[in-house]
């Protein structure tokens, strides 16, 4: 048997060495390449894949952090936080080693808690006290709530500042003022091209811009009158009169045709993923037509969606209200705003370097899962304070007499769960036990203050429970650990290039 | 403990106050070993699969692919004094302060911790407390303490002999213990412990030598 220390002593040093960036008062690490790479990070799986592990358990214990943040998008830090404690408790609870018997019994409760006791628990203690605190004192948007409590934990306190009511501003103008869970989950859905990253300016030149943002620059940019007809080309423009014949390419989109199109429907703005050749250019600076090329695809994609695109023998034609150029400091970027979805925006996000950039967006291109946990708060209401307030209630009814559950496990869980806003308050630990204070009059019906700050969803936390618990069952059941020689083939080992 | 019993026992006993000041000396060590070896990793160091042979704590290899220990390499050379996980001496102290607490029942040998000898440094706290109890003002203190207890002839349970007999074997075995681990010891601090514990070793002898010639 392996016993506990490894683990435990593997958590802590992963712990340790992500601690310092934990928190809307965290710090950022600064790492450097021999090649003089430099990049300045707070992002929890980014300083874990950046580190060099080769011990089996911290690899493991990576693997669960990286498929948690795919799910609930944020939590790393609290992820390791609350393993930590775990294992620690375990161990002073039982000693270092014990027999693997113990281990496998102790990791079957584990999870059996996971599965049938944590709803319960969550539910009992935590969602029925949640609707008390949260939401009649709550003043202000819930949306803007769940806003601040995410920015302020992922960028820290000084750029949230900046980047929370953008943020805010930016669901504004998408919802049009309905409130609600759809305009959140058309926005998740298509996060990754509803927003632009902008390196090498300050976070306060971030902004949201009307219409989409493709991402490059016009090559040929002309004023065009309130309504403007869009012709997107697949493919890159062949001068022969019908393609495949006379010409080398396999793809292409015949020039009569275009010149067809565009006089047909008074195309005057002309959008291609590929790149045409130098004489469409010559031809569109001469015909007063807007031209850009080599653009994103699925950008594409979506701005035909928006714009509700009709096919035409050239490509797809859309309809655009206008068309405009940005400029961001000595970057210049095209926009269109379709005319059939006047409340698409783009999300500008500037930043000195690539580091702090990745920090305001997830790296997570899958953004729908995330979006069902904010959904599903929005929708039901369960949303609490930031700082601490569910851990609180957790450890408070785990160990009360109204739950009945395995009480090792409680125990153990109650009190690993308050080293998150331990960690939280740890440069002011009079103001944890304040909260708590507060907390507790307020579940006891005493009098409530009203909340003001950030908010977080009850689902996202049992989410995060739900994976630590699962992660220490698995470390607890790691009996042998056996050397392999051969290369392992794994599905990640391209991401490790990084 | 708790969870070595059955499902059904859920007899959890609190830590003794000792148990607690070696689990609380043990977790301040352990979050110092971690908390460098974070920062070492962030520097560049690799984590290996592997422990180190003299306190199974994870090995760390640099650039120049040297394996590096942090707990031996860098935590041993400041040793903490009142570490009763580490240092005799604090150990020997903690012996003290529990015949201290079960003096009123004196005469009843004190009961260990755990059944089975500790897998640390000081054994002496173990076989201490498996010892007879010794009176006050034998108990001296040393430059560092014998890890065996002084036998005491005004003990009424046991007989002169046989206690100077055993006590004396206790202390050769912690003796030749100490040699060996001084012949294999490859760090300075250790070293000089060890040469302080046989330096007590003998001390005692001589104390039990005089005890039964007079």
């Amino acid at each position: 048997p392996v016993g506990m220390q490894p683990p435990l002593l593997v958590v802590s040093a992963l712990l340790a060495a992500v601690l310092r960036c934990f928190g809307p008062r965290g710090g950022s690490v600064f790492f450097t390449r021999d090649t003089g790479d430099v990049l300045v990070t707070r992002h929890g799986q980014k300083i874990l894949r950046s580190l060099q592990l080769e011990h089996p358990a911290a690899r493991l214990i990576v693997d669960c952090v990286h498929t948690h943040c795919q799910i609930a998008a944020d939590g790393s830090k609290s992820f390791l936080l609350l393993l930590s404690a775990l294992l620690s408790e375990m161990v002073s609870c039982c000693g270092a080693s014990w027999d693997s018997a113990t281990a496998r019994r102790l990791a079957q409760r584990l999870l059996q808690f996971c599965w049938t006791g944590l709803d319960d628990v969550i539910a009992r203690g935590v969602t029925q006290r949640a609707s008390l605190l949260a939401i009649c004192g709550y003043h202000g948007d819930v949306v803007e709530g769940l806003v601040r409590g995410y920015m302020a934990g992922r960028v820290g306190d000084g750029p949230a500042k900046v980047l929370s009511p953008l943020v805010c501003r930016f669901y504004q103008k998408w919802s049009g003022g309905v409130r609600g869970a759809e305009p959140v989950a058309v926005i998740h859905t298509h996060f990754s091209l509803l927003h632009t990253a902008v390196s090498g300016l300050p976070i306060g030149c971030s902004g949201v811009a009307e219409g989409l943002v493709l991402e490059r620059d016009w090559s040929a940019f002309f004023e065009h009158g309130p309504r403007v007809e869009v012709l997107v080309l697949a493919a890159s423009v062949c001068p022969a009169a019908e393609p495949g014949r006379g010409c080398v390419c396999d793809r292409c989109v015949a020039w009569p045709q275009v010149c067809v199109c565009a006089q047909q429907l008074g195309a005057c703005v002309l959008l291609s993923a590929a790149k045409q050749p130098d004489w469409v250019l010559q031809w569109a600076r001469r015909n007063r037509v807007c031209l850009a090329e080599c653009l994103d695809p699925e950008r594409l994609d979506l701005l035909c969606l928006l714009g509700q695109s009709r096919p035409t023998p050239a490509g797809r034609v859309a309809t655009a209200t206008s068309v405009r150029r940005l400029v961001l400091g000595g970057r210049r970027l095209a926009a269109v705003v379709p005319a059939h979805a006047p409340r698409a925006h783009t999300l500008l996000l500037c930043g000195p370097g690539p580091g702090p950039l990745d920090q305001s967006v997830s790296e997570d291109q899958s953004q729908s899962p995330a979006a069902d946990c904010w959904a599903e708060a929005l929708g039901s209401g369960c949303l609490l304070p930031v700082g601490g307030a569910f851990e609180l209630l957790l450890h408070d009814f785990l160990l009360s007499s109204d739950w009945t559950g395995d009480p090792q496990v409680s125990r153990l869980l109650a009190r690993a769960v308050l080293s998150v806003p331990g960690a939280l308050h740890s440069h002011k630990p009079r103001h944890f036990l304040q909260l708590h204070a507060h907390f507790l009059r307020q579940g006891s019906g005493g009098p409530s203050r009203p909340w003001s700050g950030g908010l977080e969803s009850v689902a996202a936390k049992r989410q995060l429970l739900s994976a630590v618990l699962q992660c220490a069952a698995k470390l607890l059941t790691v009996e042998t650990v056996l050397r392999v020689h051969a290369p392992l083939r794994t599905s990640r080992s391209d991401e490790e290039e990084d | 403990m708790a969870l070595n019993a059955d499902d059904e026992d859920f007899e959890w006993e609190p830590p003794s106050d000792a148990e607690m000041k070696v689990i609380q000396a043990r977790r301040e060590r352990q979050d110092k070993i971690s908390k460098l070896m974070g920062d070492y990793l962030l520097k560049g160091y690799k984590m290996l699969g592997e422990c180190c042979e003299v306190c199974q704590t994870i090995l760390l290899q640099d650039k120049q692919k040297k394996n590096y220990c942090v707990s031996c390499q860098e935590l041993d050379s400041d040793v903490d004094k009142d570490n009763p996980a580490l240092n005799a001496q604090a150990a020997l102290s903690q012996v003290r302060e529990r015949q201290l607490a079960s003096q009123p029942a004196a005469g009843d040998p004190p009961l260990s911790i755990t059944g089975q000898p500790r897998p640390e440094h000081c054994e002496g706290a173990a076989s201490g407390l498996r010892g007879p109890l010794p009176p006050q003002a034998a108990v001296g203190p040393a430059a560092v303490a014998p890890p065996a207890p002084v036998p005491a002839p005004q003990c009424p349970a046991a007989a002169p002999h046989p206690a100077l007999l055993s006590a004396e074997e206790a202390v050769l075995h912690k003796l030749r213990w100490a040699t060996q681990e001084l012949q294999q010891s490859a760090s300075v601090e250790a070293s000089v412990q060890l040469c302080g514990l046989i330096r007590g070793c003998a001390d005692s002898l001589r104390s039990l030598k005089e005890l039964q010639g007079s």
